[in-house]
């Protein structure tokens, strides 16, 4: 087998990231959702720029593609076809645990759930299917935030509404906690959206790491958790091995 | 104490499954595995029966593997499988005269036609329950005589065996040549046209209709307890139960009692309502069949409505107009307007089933004008399977005593929540999908489990049916008499296309 060529590689892998992503990317979010060095990413920006494949916004100096390829997908994965992937994945999560599931991708301001699978406890329950949620209140929010690296663009501007006494109003507060998610790999809600529920979740990643959505376990505060702020390690551990299947199956190729 | 499973294998048109389920219903291991389709002409589909018994060997170990089990902790073996594939082979070696005849098989078409014409076409319907159709096994039986050179005579020596699937898969685990058991199941027998559907045994006035030999057909039992174990693949382990794959779904989705009923929405739909004990013939377009059967106990019955194209329709919009890229995309396509915009599609591309039987009618796209884009061509392909599913309720409320109140739905297009909204609206009921939507297996699975004392009773598989959606209906009525008027207006455009 022929040796493959490290830079070209890695080109391809920016224009598929800059494919995916919904919006136009910095420098950083390029570099960071690769595994990049700042450097290496800028000069195969710049020379993708150079070839006339990408473009830059000459106010806000982000990246995009110019025109998609065929075989690159454009904004984004469609929500429907993350469904579908992730349905047999939700099924089980909510079977195993008892407990509700989420699926939520990212809304203009908040979080858009596009998949919903009920506690399979025989009660009455409302199919949440378009509801918007608060993206600092929730932990499907929360892992938005951290992964899909959207956080300046999206909560620069306007308040922190407050649920509870324990919702997150502080920006700087956030976005610590924002920090944390992404370096622990999910998040943990605990009454912040309302009081006595609490929720779990993690990242569904596709096209060399870029958060697609999230995949959220919710229910009461004294079910999910062990304490006001820990959740139960078995049902974290659950909601992340969920997440990599889906995204396993995201990143095979078609 | 090591926990004990119960394992199902179903054998599909596409591809052989095998699943290993938990007390609670829950699935530990899937494999599977595709077999080949041969189309030697036009209208001819065949599989390799041997290649499909080759897999299931490969795969139930692995099933095991994959979950960590041994042999001794499956409690008990379910089937169910792609019904009406018809197959005759030698009990001396074990091997088939010929490939199976699949149930997509349209060669009988011509020896219908007589039957239909001939004096037995009401027998058959009154006592199988089933009016001629190609779609059935028992003229694929009576093709492979009047083809096969020497089959007759093999038969009149015993050694020529008739079986639907599971019978040769059964005959096969049971031993082969060495003592396998020829049997089948009343759901599979049932839909041979050789079955009488009130008393459950093989009708020899229609055997002579068809000229077929009673020495090659299988033993019916019920669906529950076959009785036999296997001797191979899982040694020791009890064939629990077998049964026909859409019959397996109603099972699995815990339809027992009269006037449940489900949906699988795949590449076609299949409706089945439980009619309970009585056989119903009174709903016009719909087919009466067997549900299942427990041991000692009296059959239940169901009424069927199948549809030809649903899931197949997306399939067209992705690889023959190549409007999406992948089926689910259907649904953004389909969200980018509000409504169909008058564009209704009928798709009867190879005629219209269940409740309509139009083997004239070809498909149709009406009401096309300037306004109409793609969106609204994504819609109406979507509304399409559920104005379908709207024509067999229709059917089964009038000629059934029943009244639908809700459908328990399953398959690859529940995924799709703009059409299980649709079918809410169009319906007028609420639609459920269950958390297991392996529900073919499922059922293949309880009635084993059940034959085997597994599980106590059909109470405590309701519990283990958890509800993991509802979409309640959110339209009026005038609305939902509007469409359908329009539909069956559309409908009636796509009649006598062929002649």
């Amino acid at each position: 087998m022929a040796r493959h060529i490290q830079s070209i590689e890695r080109a391809v892998s920016v224009l598929r990231v800059l494919g995916a992503a919904p919006h136009d990317l910095s420098l950083a979010e390029v570099a960071d959702s690769l595994g990049l060095a700042k450097t290496t990413a800028h000069g195969i920006l710049a020379t993708l720029r150079h070839v006339g494949t990408v473009d830059q916004d000459r106010r806000t100096g982000h990246y995009r593609l110019v025109r998609a390829p065929d075989w690159l997908p454009r904004g984004g994965l469609d929500p429907h076809l993350l469904r579908s992937h992730a349905m047999n994945w939700a099924d089980s999560l909510a079977a195993t645990t008892g407990e509700a599931v989420l699926i939520g991708i990212l809304a203009e301001r908040d979080v858009e759930v596009v998949h919903h699978v009920f506690r399979p406890d025989g009660s009455d329950q409302r199919l949440m299917f378009g509801d918007h949620l608060p993206a600092h209140a929730t932990a499907l929010g929360k892992t938005l935030l951290a992964f899909s690296r959207w956080w300046d663009l999206r909560l620069r501007q306007g308040t922190l509404e407050g649920y509870t006494g324990r919702t997150v109003t502080d920006r700087e507060v956030l976005r610590a906690d924002v920090a944390d998610v992404r370096a622990a790999g999910h998040a943990v809600e605990v009454g912040e959206r309302a009081a006595g529920q609490a929720s779990i979740a993690a990242p569904i990643r596709a096209f060399g790491g870029l958060g697609v959505g999230a995949i959220a376990l919710v229910g009461s505060t004294d079910r999910l958790c062990v304490d006001e702020r820990t959740a139960r390690p078995a049902l974290v551990e659950r909601v992340v091995a969920a997440a990599m299947a889906v995204s396993h199956q995201l990143e095979q190729p078609r | 104490m090591t926990e004990s499973y119960v394992l199902a294998i179903d054998q599909g048109t596409t591809s052989t499954r095998c699943l290993v389920f938990d007390r609670a219903g829950r699935m530990v291991s899937v494999t599977q595995r595709e077999h080949q389709h041969h189309y030697p002409r036009p209208g001819w589909v065949e599989h390799d029966a041997t290649e499909v018994w080759r897999h299931v060997r490969a795969l139930v170990p692995r099933a095991l593997a994959h979950a960590g089990l041994s042999v001794g902790q499956i409690a008990t073996l379910g089937l169910a499988n792609q019904r009406e594939t018809t197959l005759v082979w030698d009990p001396r070696d074990g091997v088939p005269y010929t490939r199976a005849i699949t149930w997509q098989d349209t060669r009988t078409a011509d020896l219908v036609g007589v039957l239909k014409s001939g004096p037995a076409a009401a027998l058959f319907a009154d006592v199988s329950g089933l009016a001629p159709e190609p779609y059935f096994a028992g003229p694929r039986l009576r093709w492979l005589l009047d083809h096969v050179p020497g089959l007759r005579d093999r038969a009149a020596e015993g050694n020529a065996l008739f079986g639907t699937m599971e019978t040769w898969l059964i005959w096969n685990l049971t031993g082969g040549p060495h003592g396998g058991v020829h049997v089948t199941d009343v759901t599979n027998a049932g839909r041979t046209m050789l079955m009488d559907l009130r008393s459950l045994q093989w009708d020899p006035r229609l055997l002579e209709a068809l000229d077929i030999p009673a020495l090659m057909l299988p033993e019916i039992r019920a669906s529950a307890g076959i009785s036999s174990r296997c001797t191979t693949v899982l040694p020791g382990v009890s064939i629990g139960g077998a049964l026909g794959d859409q019959q397996a779904a109603l099972f699995g989705q815990t339809c027992f009692e009269a006037g449940e009923a489900k949906c699988t929405y795949g590449t076609g739909a299949f409706l089945l309502m439980n009619t309970g004990s009585e056989v119903v013939t009174t709903a016009e377009g719909l087919l009466p069949t067997v549900a299942y059967q427990m041991p000692g106990e009296p059959a239940r019955y169901a009424l069927e409505g199948s549809i030809a194209m649903a899931g197949s329709l997306v399939q067209w919009l992705r690889d023959s107009l190549e409007i999406i890229a992948s089926a689910p995309e259907i649904e953004t396509l389909a969200r980018s307007v509000q409504d169909n915009g008058g564009c209704y599609v009928v798709p009867a591309f190879s005629g219209l089933f269940a409740p309509r039987w139009r083997a004239d009618a070809r498909g149709v796209i009406v009401g096309l004008t300037s306004y109409v884009e793609k969106g609204h061509l994504a819609r109406a392909v979507l509304e399409a399977t559920g104005f379908q599913s709207r024509d067999v309720v229709d059917a089964l409320n009038a000629g059934s005593g029943q009244r639908l109140t809700r459908l328990k739905v399953d398959g690859g297009m529940t995924s799709n929540y703009l059409l299980m909204q649709f079918l809410a609206d169009v319906l007028d009921v609420p639609v459920e999908r269950p958390m297991i939507t392996e529900t073919v297996s499922l059922g293949a699975a309880y009635v084993a489990g059940l034959a085997a004392g597994f599980w106590a009773d059909r109470e405590t598989l309701r519990k283990n049916w958890h509800r993991a959606a509802r979409w309640e209906p959110q339209r009026g009525a005038a609305w939902r008499d509007h469409e359908t008027h329009q539909w069956s207006r559309a409908v009636q455009r796509a009649y006598g296309w062929t002649s």
